[in-house]
Order: structure tokens, then C-alpha cells, then sequence
């Protein structure tokens, strides 16, 4: 697989991040220097342009906002 | 022993963009050496186009020098005696025999100095883990196993026009094979493999949050 093809790579995981923090009133900025992941690649989360989530990046979004992982991400059979 | 080797070889010190300009160099040479060979003229005889380099051939000593082995002490044997014969080519097969001894070698040199270039390159950009270095590094490595055979290639072109020259009958032929550039070619499509794994790690962990 090519990078150009990974990059294109289509599957059915969605992020939910953006109506999470909206729910508890809270920012992006404020969540990424919560949890100790760059604004840059929390971003990247929340627009559902990451291709992979550590356990730990996880473990700390789901402590911070206290949540579970099923409040952050779900999935759906890709068309 | 270990930092020591380190400031001795300026491991710490290695700049890549010194590197990339010594890489430049070298396509500079070599497209020097291949035009130079594609014309005819060699870079130690500068004598115009189409003499060539005079040829450096081993004679049968004991044809060329009966005498030789008798003056020497007990013990020591001579083979052959190092002559070198002004190449002279008239006709066209005799063009192309001494354009064989060397161009095909200078453009084998070229094509691998563009594509270190372009992977030095790469790493001046910051981004080297890419599938074209892996392509880059495997036609390298192929290129410097094969050489070997360029090498008799151009063996037998020598071998050939001291045979057409005026010693041709008193010159001694031999084809060596080179095994080093086999080894080192082997070596190159072994870590082409492994960037190649290096290449799928990076795209593994592109995107990982």
C-alpha cells in the first residue's frame, strides 16, 4: 500500500469529540493540555483524519471528560 | 575507543548538506568521465579525439625478455612484464572497443550518484522514509552487483584491442571477476528491504494520535 493510499484509506470509525466538548463546555486548547496531546493532533482527531488512537490518548480523553470510549467513537459499515 | 572513533571519523560533526554537495560532485565528475569516454578521449590521455589512453598490458616476459628470469635471484619467477601500447583505433568495432572500456562503467557511475543524490535529497527535506528511497536504494544495489559484469565487459574491450595492436601477439589475457561489489550490491538489497520495513512503520504510525 502506497502512502497516498493510506492516507485515502476509508473506514467506518467516527469521532465524536466535538459534540463531547460542546457538552461540557469545553475547548479543544483546554482538553489537549489536559490530556498532553498536541492541539495539532487533537485536531486531527476531531476531524476524523486520524488512522489510529493510542489506548493511553484514549484512557486520558475518556478521564478527562469523563466518559467512555463509546461517548468518543462509533462505527458505522462504510458505503 | 567508541567516542574516540566518533571525533576521529566526524560521525557527530556530518553535515548532509556537505553530503549532498559532495554527492553533486561526484554526478559532476562522472558526467565529465562519461562524456569524455563517449567521445573518445580518455581523462589520462589528452590527446584529441579518438587516440585514447595508452593501454597498460601485461606481456609474456618470457617472449618480451628471455633473459629477465636469469638476471633475478633464485627463486623468483617473472610471468609478465607491464607494457603499455598507444590505443590507435581506425575502424568502427576499434571506436566502440575503447568507448567499452570505460562508459559503460562511467554511466553505471552516474546513475548510482543521481540516486544517492535524490535519496540525500530526501533526507535534506526531512522526509527519507518514503517507498521511492526503496525503489532508489534497490536499483543501487542492483547496479553494483551487476557491475561486475561491466568490468569483464570492459576486460575483454582491452583484451581485444591490445590483441588488434602491434603486441597482440605478446600480450597475456585475463578476466578477473570482481566479488566485492556483488557482497556490497547483496548488502544494499538487504537494507533496501529493511527501509522498506522502516517505510511501512512510518506509514503505521502517520496519523496515529
Amino acid at each position: 500500500m502506497t502512502a497516498d493510499e493510506s492516507r485515502t484509506e476509508r473506514h467506518g470509525i467516527a469521532v465524536h469529540l466535538d459534540r463531547v466538548l460542546a457538552e461540557r463546555d469545553l475547548t479543544l486548547t483546554e482538553l489537549a493540555s489536559r490530556v498532553g496531546v498536541t492541539l495539532v493532533n487533537l485536531s486531527v482527531l476531531k476531524n476524523n483524519r486520524a488512522r489510529a488512537i493510542r489506548f493511553s490518548t484514549l484512557d486520558a480523553l475518556c478521564r478527562e471528560l469523563d466518559c467512555q470510549p463509546g461517548d468518543i467513537l462509533s462505527y458505522s459499515k462504510p458505503r | 575507543m567508541d567516542a574516540w572513533l566518533r571525533r576521529a571519523v566526524g560521525f557527530d560533526r556530518c553535515d548532509v548538506r556537505a553530503l549532498e554537495g559532495l554527492v553533486t560532485v561526484g554526478v559532476v565528475v562522472a558526467s565529465v568521465v562519461a562524456a569524455m569516454a563517449l567521445a573518445g578521449v580518455s581523462a589520462i590521455g589528452v590527446g584529441g579525439v579518438g587516440s585514447g589512453a595508452p593501454i597498460e598490458v601485461d606481456l609474456d616476459a618470457a617472449r618480451v625478455a628471455p633473459d629477465l628470469a636469469r638476471r633475478l635471484p633464485a627463486g623468483v619467477d617473472v610471468e609478465a612484464v607491464r607494457a603499455t601500447v598507444a590505443a590507435r583505433p581506425s575502424g568502427l568495432l576499434e571506436h566502440l572497443l575503447v568507448r567499452l572500456q570505460v562508459l559503460p562503467i562511467a554511466l553505471l557511475a552516474l546513475a548510482v550518484l543521481v540516486l544517492m543524490r535524490r535519496i540525500v535529497r530526501s533526507v535534506v527535506a526531512g522526509d527519507p522514509f518514503v517507498e521511492a528511497n526503496v525503489r532508489r536504494l534497490r536499483i543501487i544495489g542492483w547496479l553494483v552487483a551487476l557491475s561486475p559484469i561491466l568490468l569483464v565487459i570492459a576486460q575483454v574491450a582491452r583484451s581485444e584491442l591490445v590483441a588488434r595492436s602491434s603486441v597482440g601477439d605478446l600480450a597475456l589475457s585475463h578476466v578477473t571477476i570482481a566479488f566485492v561489489p556483488i557482497l556490497i550490491g547483496g548488502l544494499l538489497l538487504v537494507l533496501a528491504q529493511v527501509f522498506a520495513a522502516g517505510v511501512r512503520l512510518r506509514q503505521d504510525t502517520e496519523g496515529l494520535v
